[in-house]
Parts: structure tokens; sequence; C-alpha cells
């Protein structure tokens, strides 16, 4: 029998999940984890017809599943639901799209400075607010043409990585993949920038479960042969990262070879602060900083504290002298990718996100830095204070530069 | 330099954990504390009952432990009060009374005055509690203990939209955060008893509030409130616990939560190495001295061979000897699987295994 | 005085089913029942409609009977039977010989059954075992036997019969060799009555020697035991037998979201102080492994037991439990022991409980000069839910809950409709995992009822509140407050009835070894433990 089969034996129906729900405690009907999660599972497996609308209110933060003391898997529960659920026909057509960074991503790069005029245009927000429901709040992130990259030429006795960008960085930040290479380079690894698919995370989130299977394959395969020629896989988006340490995995329990690759995959994927701190175990740790006068304060989006690492990012970013940080633990950002912005859950967004801009506030930083694109999205939208990647950060500690 | 190496490490997050951990930053040791769930003193009633007490022994040692991890709530914002001589008479889910020696204050607070009236006061809209049953049974009940308190039954409602039905999370995470609600509450309540002494509440009075902040909202309301329990989840308890871990990480105490530790390997003379289930590749964290405290979880990952322990804390092996120097067992995974030992014995237990573990530290080279 | 044609003395399966086909005759009857509803071995039993593929070997006749009962009961019943069908599997260990001779019996009496390869099986069940060597298809079903023996009894009520239940026979009135009447104890208020009547039928099941021994008659019943292991969650979709001879745990039952393992077969002697030993659990466990291998992994969340009241004339006296027939008997006591006015029906199992309320009621219908045929096989116990009740309520209420609601209530869902569409509030769902509303909760405890509850117990058997991983712990306290606030019980009635609730609920649970319900119970004891001290030693009355 499946393991994850009885899983849900594991709830003791103790409701600690709900107690740390961003969306229940802003949200007055929302029925909250433990009902969306192991309570319509066990009612699926009844054959009893369980949708509800509120499943699409699931941020996908994990955040239940981490501190459930049994180790429910509340949030793929929710998954299978949100999968299983039938949409109005507008959220239908608007969440196919939000589904699919990575066909978005080609599409918008052909001309990027094209797409990028069109989407800050007011009559165009207002006209996709209209018809498919995307909050003419928001700003979409400017996309960007990805620069051609140099092959690999010396180091190959160094331990090599594949970076897997996510579609953030491939369509939006190309330049932080450079960077990435760069601290990679700095602390003795050799790192290729894989040309992937998108990880899927997205596409579970909308409920495309099909989808997200596909693009697994996908992305197993290519990953799975990069392991097999010795290569670990390094991520800096925690939810590519998430996905690539579990996601593959559930997705395609059914599919036994599949699943042996995905077993491969999880095992080899490492977030690039969990390797940098793996590193710091060893004392190999590249410490070569330059003073770095700065104040910062770090949020640690949702699902990095799903990988389960501890907060390395905070831990190596404090190594940096001149350096003061907070770590801001102030919970979920609200924005959850593509939750942010449709128009209909705006609002729950915003509410979620208060006592982290309230903690911005208190903390008066001169940046926050997160490793989340939509996360810094929303800290930059709910407060007046600018952001940072870690990477960038770090990057500017080794070189010694004090602007952005 | 940063890493996963600790000088100790405390597995679980119970009583035991925590007050293990406090022990060990108390001596300014770099302390991390790898835990799933909070604890299951949050899905309980987050106090000793005066029979565990009892059960535990009135030692000196048992009076140290509580001692400190009394100081320990009280620096958190979260103080714990206590009658170890006779326990005192608090209120249960069912209405009835019952001898606890050690409760946070809030919960300490509900307990019965002398020829004095106490207003029950219920949510409209909380169908978990209902005041006019509580009221009835605190008043049947009060008399059978001797009290010459009365109980009235009130109910207040809220303009804002907690639900239907009301949800406590909501209305605690609402208490948190926002001080406007706290002012409509208070004045709800202020006109709902006016002339009762002082006031019983379902446990809703924020999920990180500190005892400052809720003594500031009894100033506001008029007098003094007590918290009842209800059905899970228990806000004081989950209060407690949140105020605790927030102490410890001021202390400095790392925490790792969401995933159990699946295998723990000791080495003669270097550090324990932990292997914590965390997605995808297992992460590892070292500690000079470990510290077991997270319950069954913890007679397992010793492969069911804990035979009990010794003086020094320290688990047996079948034949009697200590498993290793640098490895401790604190709470319930010392009971044999009965059951609950009682948060007394987790109290007890953790404070001497995280002060032995934080002695214990620096006996190996190679940090 | 109350004053009727019968008393039936027993309300499981078969008192409720003489009641209702008494009522379509006519007969005016009252029904006594010493607990609640399904008290005896119909409340502790798989809840198995039978296919009669456990009898095509060993007895044609059975079998028979099971096949025409089983499609009488899903076309009269369909809202109380899962017809999700069944798969008689022949594992590894199994006898091949036993497999051929079941195939060759079941076509000779018309099972209707299919035969599958292992691969076939194993795509309809994919949790068997990977070494089956093939399966048979058959037409069982799971009946809730709460709403079975509800649905007979409401049905009969809509018809001018009644019943009462917490009433315990204390006496029977005898005079001039003839049955005149039954004098009864309220069980909870100790009230006594009487009721004078024409024909008393005892069908008391495991009781049913200590109620005839009333009338000074000798009917001698075998209490055998079987013991009942309930899993959290549903690891089949649709009945699996094994195919050999009838065992131990070798029968595994879906219902409703649970699924139920058993039975053991082990004689007792009489139908009281049932218990479980650890070493029972354990063979039910390792056998129950075989069927579905990874079960001893799941989650078991309760075990309950009953007994099989098996009607054992001297003759058999020596015969082992399952040897001695499951068939019934019809002991009419003035022809055998010269006491006109008193017949017992005993014996049988739940899918024949219409056959043998049939028979029963043919022999009263004639002792009492009454002409009418049996028409309870045709006459359907319930209306349907119509179409506009179904839109209703998926306008106020979530699929889910829908869905449950109306197979449980009916058309009757129509008052909690009402309930709900002047109060709102009524929606929330006290019990999540059965989605039991509030508003249903209160139409259970009020008195619009036809059956009526006194306990938290009883609300379970109407709803199944309390019957999820929980096992009452928190919706059994929810309930609690319903009753206290719709002013079915004082706040001192109240506690003391949850006490008696959450106890007995820990009882079932307390034999279980391992697993998580073992955390849930202790989350459970914490919460209430106290309590449950404080109400035992205040003296107050330990209701049931």
């Amino acid at each position: 029998m499946r393991a994850d089969d009885f899983a849900i034996d594991n709830c003791l129906k103790c409701s600690i999940c709900n107690t740390v729900c961003p969306v229940l405690s802003v949200h007055p009907q929302y029925p909250g984890p433990k009902q969306l999660g192991p309570e319509m599972e066990r009612l699926r497996r009844e054959g009893i017809h369980t949708d509800s609308k509120w499943v699409e209110y699931c941020l996908g933060c994990h955040r239940c599943d981490v501190v459930c003391p049994n180790q429910v898997p509340v949030s793929e529960m929710i998954a299978v639901a949100k999968a299983e659920h039938v949409k109005t026909p507008v959220h239908q057509l608007r969440d196919w799209w939000f589904a699919r960074p990575g066909l978005l991503g080609e599409l918008s790069t052909i001309v990027p400075s094209v797409t990028n005029f069109g989407l800050s245009m007011k009559p165009a927000r207002a006209l996709m607010s209209k018809l498919i429901q995307i909050t003419p709040e928001r700003k979409f992130p400017a996309y960007t043409k990805p620069s051609p990259r140099k092959a690999e030429t010396n180091g190959k006795e160094r331990p090599q990585f594949v970076f897997f960008p996510g579609c953030f960085i491939r369509y939006n930040r190309p330049d932080l993949a450079e960077k990435v290479v760069n601290l990679m380079d700095r602390n003795g690894f050799g790192t290729e920038v894989a040309a992937t698919d998108c990880c899927g995370v997205p596409a579970v989130a909308n409920g495309a479960a099909d989808l997200a299977r596909s693009l697994a394959r996908t992305n197993i395969k290519a990953l799975a042969a990069q392991v097999d020629a010795g290569r670990r896989i390094v991520t800096t988006c925690s939810s590519c990262g998430h996905m690539l340490k579990t996601g593959f995995g559930s997705l395609l329990s059914e599919d036994k070879e599949l699943a042996e690759g995905a077993r491969k995959v999880a095992d080899n994927t490492f977030d690039l602060a969990e390797l940098l701190m793996m590193q710091s175990d060893e004392g190999k740790l590249n410490t070569d900083f330059q003073k770095t006068d700065v104040h910062l304060a770090y949020h640690a989006p949702c699902h990095q504290k799903s990988q389960g690492t501890g907060r390395p990012w905070y831990h190596l970013l404090g190594q940096v002298p001149g350096v003061s940080i907070d770590d801001l633990d102030a919970g979920c950002c609200g924005m959850s990718g593509t939750f942010g912005f449709k128009e209909e859950k705006y609002d729950v967004s915003m509410a979620i996100g208060q006592d982290l801009f309230a903690s911005v506030r208190a903390s008066d930083p001169q940046f926050v830095v997160t490793e989340c694109a939509t996360c810094q999205m929303q800290i930059e939208h709910g407060t007046a204070v600018n952001t940072m990647h870690p990477v960038e950060v770090l990057l500017q500690a080794y070189e010694g530069r004090n602007s952005k | 330099m940063e890493s996963n190496r600790y000088d100790v490490v405390v597995v679980g997050a119970g009583i035991a954990g925590l007050t293990a951990a406090g022990a060990a930053a108390h001596q300014n040791l770099k302390v991390a504390l790898v835990a799933t769930g909070p604890g299951s003193f949050v899905l309980g009633t987050s106090s000793v009952k005066a029979h565990e007490l009892l059960e535990a022994g009135q030692t000196h040692e048992l009076s140290e432990a509580i001692a400190f991890c009394r100081e320990m709530a009280r620096l958190a914002g979260c103080p714990l009060e206590e009658d170890a001589a006779d326990g005192r008479w608090l209120p249960t889910l069912l209405g009835a009374f019952q001898r606890v020696a050690l409760a946070p204050r809030a919960l300490w607070q509900a307990a019965p005055r002398e020829g004095a009236s106490a207003a029950v006061v219920g949510i409209h809209g909380l169908t978990t509690f209902d005041e006019n049953f509580m009221a009835d049974r605190l008043n049947e009940n009060a008399r059978r203990i001797g009290s010459s308190c009365i109980y009235t039954a009130h109910q207040i409602s809220f303009t804002r939209d907690f639900g239907i039905p009301v949800s406590s999370v909501r209305v605690a995470k609402c208490f948190d955060r926002d001080p406007s609600f706290r002012a409509e509450f208070a004045s709800a309540l202020r006109k709902a008893v006016s002339g009762a002494q002082y006031i019983l509440l379902p446990g809703l009075l924020g999920m990180n509030s500190s005892a400052q902040q809720i003594a500031e909202f009894e100033r506001e309301v008029g007098c003094a409130i007590g918290e009842l329990p209800t059905l899970p989840p228990s806000i004081p308890s989950l209060r407690l616990s949140q105020r605790l871990e927030g102490y410890l990480r001021r202390a400095g105490v790392e925490f790792f939560r969401g995933y159990p530790v699946e295998q723990i390997e000791i080495h003669e003379d270097s550090p324990i190495r932990l292997q914590v289930a965390s997605p995808g590749h297992p992460m590892i964290l070292r500690g000079e001295s470990v510290v077991l405290a997270s319950g069954q979880h913890s007679a397992s990952l010793l492969g069911g061979q804990c035979a009990g322990r010794d003086q020094q804390m320290h688990p047996l092996t079948a034949a009697g000897s200590a498993m290793a120097q640098n490895l401790f067992v604190a709470g319930s995974l010392l009971d044999n699987g009965s059951g609950n030992s009682g948060e007394a014995i987790e109290i007890l237990t953790g404070y001497r295994a995280g002060t032995l573990a934080a002695a214990t530290r620096g006996c190996y080279a190679g940090r | 005085m109350e004053s009727t044609q019968v008393v039936i003395i027993g309300g499981g399966a078969t008192g409720a089913g003489i009641l209702w086909d008494l009522s379509l005759r006519g007969i005016s009857a009252t029904l006594l029942e010493q607990g609640d509803i399904a008290n005896g071995a119909t409340g502790r039993c798989h809840g198995l409609l039978h296919s009669g593929g456990r009898y095509v070997v060993k007895d044609a006749e059975a079998a028979r009977e099971c096949v025409s009962e089983n499609r009488i009961i899903k076309a009269i019943a369909p809202h109380c039977v899962e017809a999700v069908g069944g798969l008689f599997v022949q594992c590894a260990e199994d006898d091949p010989a036993y497999f051929e001779k079941w195939w060759s019996a079941a076509e000779t009496i018309g099972l209707g059954s299919k035969r599958l390869s292992a691969e076939e099986a194993r795509a309809l069940e994919p949790n068997v075992g990977k070494d089956i060597r093939g399966a048979f298809t058959s037409e069982d079903g799971h009946v809730d036997v709460f709403r079975l023996v509800l649905a007979n009894l409401e049905a009969a009520v809509g018809r001018g019969a009644r019943f009462h239940t917490y009433s315990k026979v204390t006496s029977i009135r005898i005079t001039d060799g003839r049955a005149r009447g039954v004098h009864y104890r309220d069980t909870r208020t100790g009230e006594e009555h009487e009721i004078a009547c024409e024909m008393i039928i005892n069908a008391s099941g495991g009781w049913a020697q200590s109620v005839a021994a009333l009338a000074g008659i000798e009917v001698p019943v075998r209490c055998d035991k079987g013991s009942l292991l309930v899993l959290n969650h549903r690891l089949n979709t649709r009945i699996i037998n094994r195919c050999r001879k009838p065992g131990d745990a070798d029968l595994l039952v879906p219902a409703g979201p649970v699924c139920i393992l058993g039975t053991s077969s082990i004689q007792m002697p009489g139908p009281e102080g049932l218990t479980v030993s650890p070493e029972e659990i354990d063979h039910l466990l390792e056998l129950g492994d075989e069927l579905i291998p990874g079960l001893r992994e799941a989650r078991l969340m309760r075990i309950f037991c009953g007994v099989r009241p098996l009607y054992v004339p001297k003759a058999k006296g020596g015969a082992g439990g399952r040897e001695i027939s499951r068939g019934y008997a019809l002991l009419d006591h003035e022809a055998q022991d010269g006491l006109s006015g008193f017949i017992s029906i005993v014996g049988g199992k739940l899918t024949t409980y219409r056959l043998m309320a049939a028979v029963t009621c043919d022999c009263v219908a004639k002792k009492l000069g009454v002409n009418v045929e049996c028409t309870t096989d045709k006459v359907p116990l319930r209306p349907a839910v119509d179409q506009s009740t179904h839109q209703r309520s998926l306008h106020s209420l979530p699929q889910a809950v829908t869905e449950k609601i109306e197979t449980r209530l009916g058309q009757a869902v129509n008052h909690v409709l009402d309930a709900i569409e002047a109060h709102p509030e009524l929606a929330e769902i006290v019990c999540e995992c059965e989605m039991v509303t509030r508003g249903e909760l209160e139409y259970v405890l009020g008195k619009s009822n036809p059956s009526p509850t006194q306990t938290i117990a009883d609300i379970g058997r109407r709803t199944r509140l309390g019957y999820g991983p929980c096992q009452g712990t928190f919706c059994g306290y929810k309930a609690m407050l319903a009753g206290f606030q719709t002013d079915h019980w004082t706040a001192s009635e109240a506690a003391t009835e949850f006490s008696a609730y959450i106890h007995e609920r820990w009882k079932g649970q307390s034999f279980i070894q391992q697993g998580k319900q073992l955390d849930q119970l202790s989350l459970s004891h914490d919460l209430y433990g106290a309590d449950v001290e404080v109400c035992a030693n205040s003296g107050e009355q330990d209701g049931k």
C-alpha cells in the first residue's frame, strides 16, 4: 500500500493547523486547512462529492504541514481538492494563464519592452480587471530578454551544480542567475544555468494537476540526467526548491519509474543558502566580505520555512561585517505567487500581509531582503521599502560596492 | 562561523524540551531546538494537576525545576502561577473544579473567590462555549467544594465578523493585532458585567499577548479576567507556547520546526549527529550534547531500547549502562508508554537534562 | 393503561421489521426496547447485506434467501444501503478447490457473480494483496443498521404504530394460559408502565432466553461473540470477502467513511458484559493483514463486540458457533408450550430480517384473524427525496452535507431547511467527520423527530456524530451543549450525560495497543479526565 494512503490516519483533529493558517485568521468564512484537507480527503475516499469554492483560497504556504505535530500532509490533500475543483468560466480562463508562467514568460520576452509597456498601461489593466479579474492594484514585474551565457570553461574538477532558475529569474531577472553563478564560483563550485520548464508550483496552485505532472516529467528527465552526470541541483527560488524537494514525488507517485527519478532529484537539490551553510559547517565558506554598512530586515518566505533548513540567509548575511539584520519573522506576506493578482483575492492578500508590513515599519530597514520574488513584490507594494534578493546582498559584500 | 553545529540540541518542543532549551541557553551556550508540533501540553490544558505534583514527589529538585520554569515563563511574558501545597480549584471543561498546582496566570485567575460574584461571559456565535451551562455548573460545583462564589451568565457580541460560528482563533489574532478591537471588546465587557467582581471568559485574549498586554486589557475592562478551558485549540496554551518560543529565540535558541529527527548517530568522542527528515535530502544538525524530549518519538529514536535513565539523565541500555555521556533524555518518553506522566515530570526532567547537557559541553575536541 | 393488539419485545432489525409489517396489515402494535434502537446484535455487526456468497457452499437455502432479500432491501430501503458490491478473493494460502466449489455453487444458485483474474480484481481494489489468485464479484452491500431500524420504526409510526426505547419488560401477565400484557420500566426514570395486548412477540435476540423466562418458557439461545475492528478510513470501495470456508477476520466492509474488519466467533454465557482481549485483536489484525497487506499499519479507531444469538434446539447442542445454522426459527409457544398469545422469533441474520418479520407476522395475522398478506417486499420504507427539496438543500448547504443529510433524513430534511433558512447559524457543521449540522442536531433532539433521543449516543446512532476519528471528543461536547440549549437536559444532566458518553467512547478505544488512536485518546483523557472522575464520584445517576 502507498505510504501516503495512511497519512490521513495521523490527523488528531487538534486544529493546530487552523491556528497558523494565514487565510483563516483574516477571512471570516474560510473553513481552514483541517476541513479542506484531511476531512475532505476522508469524505472523498467515501465517495462523497466535496467540492468547495474555498479551496481556491488556500495559499499553498505549507504552514499547516509544518506545524502539524503528526506530519499530516494537509496542503497536499487540499491540492488534490484544488485539482478537482470546478471554477467559474472567467476564473478558469484567467487561471489557465496563471498556471503557465513559463508560457507567459516565453511570449512576454519576445519583445519585452512592448510587454512591459502594455502591462503598465492603465486602460490595459482596467480591461484585464473587467474581463478576467486581474487586479489593477498590482504592478507586473518587468520582463527581460535573457542574456546569452558563456559556457563554463574552467574548474571541471570542482563540484558541479546545475542551477534551476525558475520562471521569475529566467524571464524577469536573468541577472540574478549570473549572480548565483558568481557566488557559487567564489565558494568553490562550478555552476551551469539550466534552461528548465516551470517547476509547476503555479500549476498546482491553480488546480492544473495534469499540467503540473507533465512539467514534473520534463523536469525530472532533464534533472535526473544531470544528477547521473555527477551534478547536484541548486535553487534560490524557495518555491522551486520546495517543489523539487517534494512536489515531484507526490505528483508522480503512481509512476514507478518517474518516482525513482523524482527521488533522485529530491535527494540532490539544495537551496543556495542551505548549501553555503553546509560549507560554513565545514569551515569552507568564503568569508572574504567587505564591510557593508547597512541595516537590513530579512523575511523568510513560507516555502523556505517549509524546506526545514532553519534560516540560513539570515545567518549568512549576518556574518557580513557592518550588516545589521533583523529577522522579521512576521508570518506570511500574503502574496503567494499568483494569488495576490486575483481581484477577488486581493483584499485577503493584503490583509494577510499587514503583520509583516507593520514589522517592516518597526524595523525601519534600508532594504528588506527576501529570496522569494512574489514576497518582494508584496513587501514593496505594502510598505515604502525597497527589497533586495539575498544573492545580491551577499555578492555586493564580496565585491565591496555599496549601491544597488 | 555560523553553522549547524550547536553546543546543545534539544529534540521536542513540549514543556520538557522548552525547559531544557531554556536551561541550556541560560548557560550562554549555542542551543538549537528541533521539533514537529507544539508539544502535547498545548493540545491539553497547559497546567500541572495537583495530583501529578504529588506523584512526582515533592523534592527540592522539583521545586528548583519549577522555579526555573516559572522564571522563564515570567521573562517570556506568560507567567505561571503556583500552589504546590494544595493546588488551586480551577474550572474544567464541564464546569466542575479540579485541583491544579501550576497554570498560566490567565487560567489561574479563574479560581473561585470567596464572597465574590463572577460574571461568566460568552460570545454570541462562539458555539463551543455556553455561558449559561458554565455558570449553572460552576454554581452547583462551587457549593460542593465549599465556596461561596456566585456565578452569573452574560453574553456579548462583536460587531466585527469573525465567522459563523465565531472562530476563537480569529478573535485571538484580532486581539493581538488591533487595539480598536481590544477597545470594543473591553467596552462590551464593561457594559455586560457591571457589578461583578471578576470575569470568566473562554480563552480568547490573544495568541501572542504578554501578561502586560492582558493586564492592560483588564484595566480597560475594570476588573480581573480569568480564562476558562475550551475545546482545542486552546488559545491560552498556544499563547504560552508562542511566548516561550519567542523568549527562547531572543535568548539565541535556534528553532528548526516542522520535521522530525529520523536518526541519531552517537560517536564516542565527537558530537552527536542528528538527521532531520526535512524535504528532499535530510538536514544534519550536530550537537555536542543532545537532549531527547519528544515523547514516544524519542523512544523510537533510541530504537525502543531505552530501559530508563540514570541520575545523570542518560538513557540506559537494557544492560543498565548509559548509552552515551553526551546524550540525555527528558519528558514523557520516560513513561514507558503508559501515557502522560504529567507536566511536573516534564518540567523536572527537562530542567535537569538541559542543565546537565549544558555542563557536558566542551568535553570533546573538534567543535 | 396503554392497550394494543401486539407488543413486540426487542428493537433490533427483526422487531422493527415486525412493527412495520404489522402496521401495513392494519394490526396495532407497540414495540418495547430496553436500550436505544438496535441495542443488540443488529447494532453490533458489520452491517453486511449478504449476497449469499458466504453461504453458497455450505447452505444453499440460506444463500437463496440472501439473494432474494438482498434485492428486496435494496429496493425498499435504498437510502440505508451502500450497494457497492463485493469481491470474494482467493488469497495465496486459500484452498483452490474451495474456490472452484464456490464458483459452481454460485452459478447453480444464481448469484450473478463474474469471475475475475487477479489483475482485474486489483484494478477494482488496489489494496488487496499482490499475490491473490483471482476473485469473484458479488452483490454484497453495506447496510447502515441504525438507519435501517429507524426506517422501519418511523415508517410504522407513520401508520399509527408506537415504540418506546429505554423500556425494559419486567414481567409478562399471564392468566388462564394466555399472555395478556406486559409490565415494563422506563430505565431512565424508573417509572413503571403496563400494556394490555392480545399477542406478545419475543424478538429480543440475545435476550430471547431471558424474556421467554419471564413467561416461564425455555428458549435456548447460544450467545456467540464476534469482535469487530473499525479502521479510520476506507481501505476498500467494495466489500471484500475471503473466498474460503468462513472463518475469523475474513471480511472487510466499507461503512461510510470507515471500514470494519471482522470477525471472530467465541461462545459467551450471555449477551452482556462483552470484552475483547489483546490476543483476539492481534489475531484479527494478523488475518486482516493477509487480506489487505499493510492493514496493520492503518489506524484502528474503535473496537466493539456483539453476540450472534444462535438458536440451538436441544439436538444440536454440541455444535460450534459457525456450525449452527444461521437460519431462524419461529416458535409458536401456543403449539409447543401451551401458552397462547406468545411467540418467539429467534436466530437469523440482518439480511433476512424482513423475511423473519414476514413469517412472524403471517403467524400473528392468522392468530388474530387478520386476512392481509405481507407487502413489505414491495412498499418502500421511505419516499425518495424530491427534486425541489434537493435543490433547496443544495442552496442552503455545502454539497457534502446535502448528500449526507438527505440520506439520513429523506424528505424530513425540509424541517431542517426551514430552520436553517430562518436561522442561518444552524448551518454550522458540528460534527465535521460526518457532516452533521447544528440544524440536524436540533431536529434530532427535538419533538418533531419521530424517533426521540435521550442520550448523546442516541444522537450518534441517528446521525453518526462521534463516529469519526475524534470519537466524540469534540462533537460530543458540542452535542451536549446543543442538548442543554434546547432544554433537553439541565446543565447538571448534560454534564453527567457527557461524562457517561465519553466514558463509553473511551471504552471502545481502550483495547487499542498502538497507533494514532492512542494519541487521540490521550488528548481526550487530558481534556475530560478530571471531569469523568468528578461526575463519577458525585454520585449522580449513570444514565446510559
